[in-house]
């Protein structure tokens, strides 16, 4: 029975890994795996299940080179149009809608309530 | 059947234990699904996990492992009785050993299925209880049959097993004893034809009803039949075997094929018809079929597997000529059932459409398309992995040379094909193709290698390609073709009625294609010329048929093979392959004719031609024997590859199965709220398929050094 | 055996560079050649990398079935490798073959400006609601009730049109001053109802074929001002705006687009449009407005039929068992 082991092994684990292989990039292919959607923690990975799965944020936006849609702004750093990340975009912005309005405005309320009411500020552009 | 009588047997066997095991194990399950309260549909589910393990992919797993294994103890059997039948026959003690040899490897495999049916019944009944609960409560009764078949299959399988030498020799039974089982035989028979006039039994579908007739009644019959000394009843006990094995299966199957085709209840889950219609849901029979055909290519091809690596680690001669002849055996089981399998395999689809459209679109167009690119890969192979192995034994066969030229038009059809087969629909294409092609999705000419039409057509050429390979395979060392019409009134007879039969299925469905009203698929009358056109095909294809059939009783046999076979091609594979685009055009539902009538004549040309051949080389002059154990080993990690692409390929229709539900229990009935409710990637899937099948075959290496220590002792 | 012509390497070698040019070339040539398009439609690189692995696959197989096929393959293989061939040669071979390799190491790992492919699922449906399955068109089928309130209406000319159309309809009958309403529709169907309607016995299937020639009409005016801005007004999917997608909007007279699905699947993608599209659908997600939301029920099913009639297209049966 070694030659099961030194030669038909290796052999199957071959076979094996390309069958991974071909799983892998056909996946990767067709725009990566879902997560689970139904109930996740309160949690940065929670968070990002329920942006590319139930939430479906993803037909309108992107996380920099993650996702494809264009239609609203890319939520990560992304080419020259999105150079910031979204905290330090999200600060910005803040700051921005204080200057203009004169109520106290944090990072966390902006990005709550562009959620929440996305029609309340419109960048420029969109 | 008491448990006093079989301990009996078992107590003294060389397994004591193992018995008992089972039983508790089984009896378990029967008290889970007894103590399961009834639950209904609506109820909010329960959930529960396991060390925090995603309790999906465990079930998964267990499941797929259970399925390995259990696929290996009903195809092993299925496999050991027929090549135990040829060596009856031919009073070859050659195959008995073969048969036997497979036999002593079930044991150890069917506690391990066990082992891992009451893993997974005890998993989903703590894992999923709300789920279980409902279903035991619909299928309570047919769960208790479920366990106590288990009895009987144990019973037979050890019997079988332990009783081969026991089971030799002797003398013929009296006659009174004979004729005894010959009535036996003539009730069943009996009891069979009034079922299949439907006089007994309750409504049934035509699947289910011809199933139990060739899989339960016919081998019944056939087994009491055949009785007449002690190595016939222990064929018997094979058969017996079988039946067990099948029904057992039978019964798992309802319960998957009700998950996805619920009948028998309403909306809301609540039983309203009868068990037996819970029992006999719409898919339940197709994926019986489906799995029954590819548990024998299973079973031959792990016997393969068997073969190869007792070929690859040989030391003699002798044990190589053994191993080699071993693998060829079991090689041309699996391919015997593989070739009808992609026909089954529609029909199963065909069916899955039929009971809901968003399973069928979900299947070939939504999240399992990419999913059956990978399938077509993997059967794509076996197909063409067989045929190499074929024409690697053409190296052994003294003469074989003289149709070494055959073989690259072979590979040429079957490779084209393969690519036109692995062509998808949609493509993953850059920006940069999109604007080349014109902003499509589609490229506008090779889209249409990815409809159906095209696939149906070379899928059938793959078979017939894979059909002449073995015709050129078999006829390697013959010198020549024998007459037919010096070999008597038998050899004639038995072309006519083959023949006919085969003749008869094409032509029945031209009747039908004939006759047929353009209102039954919802067409206008106008598109009626569209299914009379598989009708003239049909009945060219018959008048073909015929002329074979004269040609081969006027000695010109090679001439009819050659026009049927040709003709053939060209009807299923050219003709009906473009016609199926117009028919696509104009009258779309015609495709589904056109799909069967396909198959019907590459059935009847593959019946036909074989039996030709059968007696157009009975007895021919031999250029040579078998040289057994000259073959390169490159040709047994073909095999050995086989055996790892099927079993790949089980998990991964196994995904597809059971995915299509969506985020469903039960489909339509019971909803999966769990977190788990959503379709894994096609990565996951070839990470749990891929870990159950490196196990699996873990688990085989150590079965197969069992039964050699076993043998070893033996010999010493 | 005799010896072959051209060696078993050699030939090989040329398959390979054959295939590829089939594939590279003499494909798209064929392709521009028989659809007439001035683009240059090429293969797209996943099935080129399919085409050209199965090549190798067969070339590998047929070359391996037998030792006698792998020595002759091998021979000059073997030759060059002992510098049968000159050892000059065998010094330039081995070089390039690392270099060779290394070009392409670089090629693949040097970061580069790339488009990245995609697919698109063509029919996403796992969210697509399962009582839609069965779903008939009311239009194309309409109950008795129905055609009974038409002929009430027709008999008292005063057949009810959508508001869509109701001033064309009103413009029109200003102009022309008809006697009857449905004189609108100069069809078959229509005049033999009319026919009846002056008679005064009008039979229900007269009836039902000229309430469905209304229907159509209707639902053609509502296909040309919601649909043909894209869609077209060939329904080939060329409409005035539908360049301007990244997904082209759907070619119905296309065999692989409204004719494969159930009718209950095309009145779903029309009333959720982009929006109600699953995860499986991106990326270039469909454009398509959320129709729902600006037609009723009964509109969205008659734009349907306008549809199939349009692309003279079937919808696909639920199947039978």
């Amino acid at each position: 029975m070694n030659v099961t082991i030194t030669r038909i092994f290796p052999f199957l684990l071959v076979v094996l890994g390309v069958y991974l292989w071909i799983g892998y990039s056909i996946t990767e292919l067709t725009g990566g795996g879902r997560k689970s959607s139904a109930a996740v923690d309160i949690s940065p990975e929670g968070g990002e299940a329920i942006y590319w799965g139930k939430g479906r944020c993803f037909t309108c936006h992107s996380v920099g080179g993650q996702g494809s849609a264009v239609r609203g702004p890319n939520h990560g750093q992304f080419g020259e149009k999105f150079p910031l990340s979204m905290g330090a975009r999200a600060v910005e912005r803040a700051r921005e809608r204080a200057e203009k309005e004169g109520v106290e405005f944090t990072a966390v309320d902006y990005v709550v309530e562009s959620l929440a009411s996305p029609g309340a500020y419109v960048v420029k552009g969109y | 059947m008491g448990q006093r009588q079989s301990s009996g047997i078992f107590g003294s066997g060389a397994n004591p234990g193992r018995f008992p095991r089972l039983c508790l194990a089984s009896l378990l399950v029967l008290g889970l699904a007894v103590a399961a309260s009834p639950a209904f549909a609506l109820e909010e589910n329960v959930y529960r996990q396991f060390m925090g393990i995603d309790s999906r992919r465990l079930i998964w797993f267990l499941a797929q492992m259970h399925l390995f294994f259990g696929a290996f103890v009903l195809g092993v059997p299925l496999f050991a009785v027929i090549i135990e039948v040829v060596g009856w026959n031919n009073k070859d003690p050659k195959f008995d050993n073969l048969a036997y040899e497979f036999t002593s490897l079930l044991s150890v495999a069917y506690a391990t299925t066990a082992a891992l049916g009451g893993l997974l019944a005890f998993a989903l009944f703590t894992l999923y209880p709300t789920f279980m609960g409902y279903m035991a409560g619909i299928f309570k009764d047919i769960m208790f049959l479920y366990a106590l078949l288990f009895f009987g299959e144990t019973f037979a399988l050890y019997m079988y097993y332990y009783g081969w030498n026991w089971l030799k020799g002797g003398g013929l039974f009296s006659t009174k004893m004979q004729w005894l089982f010959k009535g036996i035989s003539l009730v069943i028979a009996a009891f069979g034809l009034a079922l299949l006039l439907g006089a007994i039994g309750p409504a049934m579908r035509v699947d289910t009803r011809w199933f139990i007739l060739l899989l339960y009644i016919l081998p019944l019959a056939v087994g009491f039949w055949i009785i007449r000394d002690r190595k016939s009843s222990h064929i018997f006990i094979g058969i017996l075997l079988n039946v067990f094995g099948t029904a057992i299966m039978q019964l798992a199957n309802s319960w998957a094929g009700f998950m996805m085709s619920p009948a028998g209840v309403d909306a809301d889950g609540v039983l309203v018809g009868t068990v037996w219609e819970a029992f006999e849901n719409i898919l339940a029979t197709p994926i019986a079929i489906h799995r029954m055909l590819g548990n024998l290519a299973f079973g031959g091809l792990v016997a393969g597997a068997y073969a190869a690596v007792k070929f690859i680690g040989a030391k003699t001669a002798e044990e190589k000529a053994h191993y080699d002849w071993m693998g060829y055996i079991s090689n041309f089981v699996a391919i015997a059932a593989l070739i009808p399998l992609p026909f089954a395999g529609y029909y199963l689809g065909r069916e899955v459409y039929s009971t809901s459209a968003v399973m069928g679109n979900n299947m070939m167009g939504g999240d399992f398309s990419w999913t059956f690119i990978i399938q077509a890969m993997l059967v794509g192979s076996l197909f063409v992995i067989s045929n190499y192995y074929l024409w690697s034994g053409m190296t052994r066969i003294p003469g074989a040379e003289r149709y070494y030229k055959f073989i690259k038009y072979i590979l040429f059809a079957l490779i084209v094909s393969f690519a036109i087969w692995l062509t998808p629909h949609n493509l993953p294409l850059t920006s940069q193709e999109v604007g080349e092609m014109a902003g499509s999705q589609y490229h506008p000419m090779l889209k249409y290698l990815g409809l159906m039409p095209a696939k149906n057509a070379v899928v059938n050429l793959i078979i017939l390609a894979t059909f002449f390979s073995f015709l050129l395979y078999r006829r390697g060392n013959m010198e020549d073709a024998v007459s037919i019409r010096a070999q008597g009134k038998g050899a004639r007879i038995t072309i006519l009625i083959v023949g006919g039969v085969a003749i008869a299925l094409v032509a029945q469905y031209a009747v039908t294609m004939l006759q047929m009203d353009p209102a039954e698929l919802d067409l206008p009358a106008d598109r009626a010329e569209f299914i009379r056109m598989i009708g003239y095909v049909l009945v060219f294809e018959c008048l073909i048929g015929i002329v074979a059939i004269i040609l081969a009783l006027t000695d010109r046999g090679k001439l009819g093979q050659a026009i049927y076979l040709a003709v053939t091609a060209f009807n299923v594979t050219i003709f009906l392959g473009v016609y199926g685009f117009v028919v696509m055009e104009k009258a779309s539902p015609v495709l589904r004719n056109v799909a069967v009538s396909q198959f019907l004549q590459l059935i009847s040309c593959l019946v036909l031609v074989a039996v030709i051949d059968a007696f157009l080389f009975k007895r021919a002059k031999s250029l040579g024997g078998m040289q057994w154990g000259k073959m390169t080993v490159r040709s047994q990690y073909a095999l050995l590859l086989l055996t790892f692409v099927i079993t790949m390929n089980m998990g991964l229709m196994g995904f597809i199965r059971s995915g299509l539900r969506g985020d469903w229990h039960i489909f339509g009935i019971m909803r999966d709220t769990s977190d788990w409710a959503y379709t894994p990637s096609n990565f996951v899937m070839t990470q749990q398929v891929g870990a159950a099948v490196l196990l699996f075959m873990i688990g085989c290496a150590f079965m197969f050094w069992l039964g050699g220590i076993s043998s070893k002792k033996q010999e010493d | 055996m005799k010896k072959p012509r051209v060696g078993s390497f050699l030939s090989v070698v040329l398959t390979l560079v054959v295939v590829y040019a089939l594939v590279k070339w003499g494909i798209p040539a064929l392709s521009r050649e028989v659809t007439t398009l001035p683009f240059p439609l090429p293969v797209p690189g996943t099935l080129m990398f399919f085409y050209m692995v199965l090549t190798i696959v067969a070339l590998f197989l047929f070359v391996t079935f037998s030792d006698e096929g792998l020595n002759d393959f091998l021979r000059p293989v073997k030759k060059f490798l002992r510098g049968g061939y000159t050892k000059s040669l065998r010094a330039v071979v081995l070089t390039a073959i690392p270099a060779l390799i290394g070009w392409q190491v670089y090629e693949i790992t040097v970061p580069k400006m790339e488009v990245p492919s995609s697919l698109r699922i063509q029919h996403p449906s796992s969210n697509f609601p399962k009582s839609f399955e069965a779903k008939k068109n009311p239009i194309a089928n309409p109950t008795e009730a129905d055609v009974d309130a038409f002929i009430e209406q027709a008999k008292a000319n005063e057949v009810d049109f959508i508001p869509q159309v109701r001033d064309d309809v009103e413009n029109w009958a200003e102009e022309v001053d008809p006697d009857h309403v449905l004189e609108l529709f100069p069809t078959a169907a229509m005049q033999k109802l009319l026919a009846q309607l002056q008679s005064g016995d009008v039979d229900k299937d007269t009836a039902r074929a000229a309430l469905l020639e209304k229907n159509l009409f209707e639902g053609r005016a509502l296909y040309a001002m919601n649909c043909r801005a894209c869609h077209g007004d060939s329904v080939a999917g060329d409409g005035p705006m539908a360049d301007g997608f990244k997904l082209r909007p759907i070619n119905f007279t296309d065999n692989g687009t409204i004719e494969t699905i159930v009718e209950g699947y095309t009145f779903w993608r029309v009333a959720n449009g982009g929006p109600g599209l699953p995860a499986e659908a991106t990326p270039w997600d469909s454009a398509m407005p959320e129709w729902k939301l600006s037609l009723t029920e009964a509109q969205r099913w008659q734009i349907i039929l306008a549809e199939y009639d349009l692309a003279q297209k079937t919808p696909r049966i639920p199947e039978s068992h």
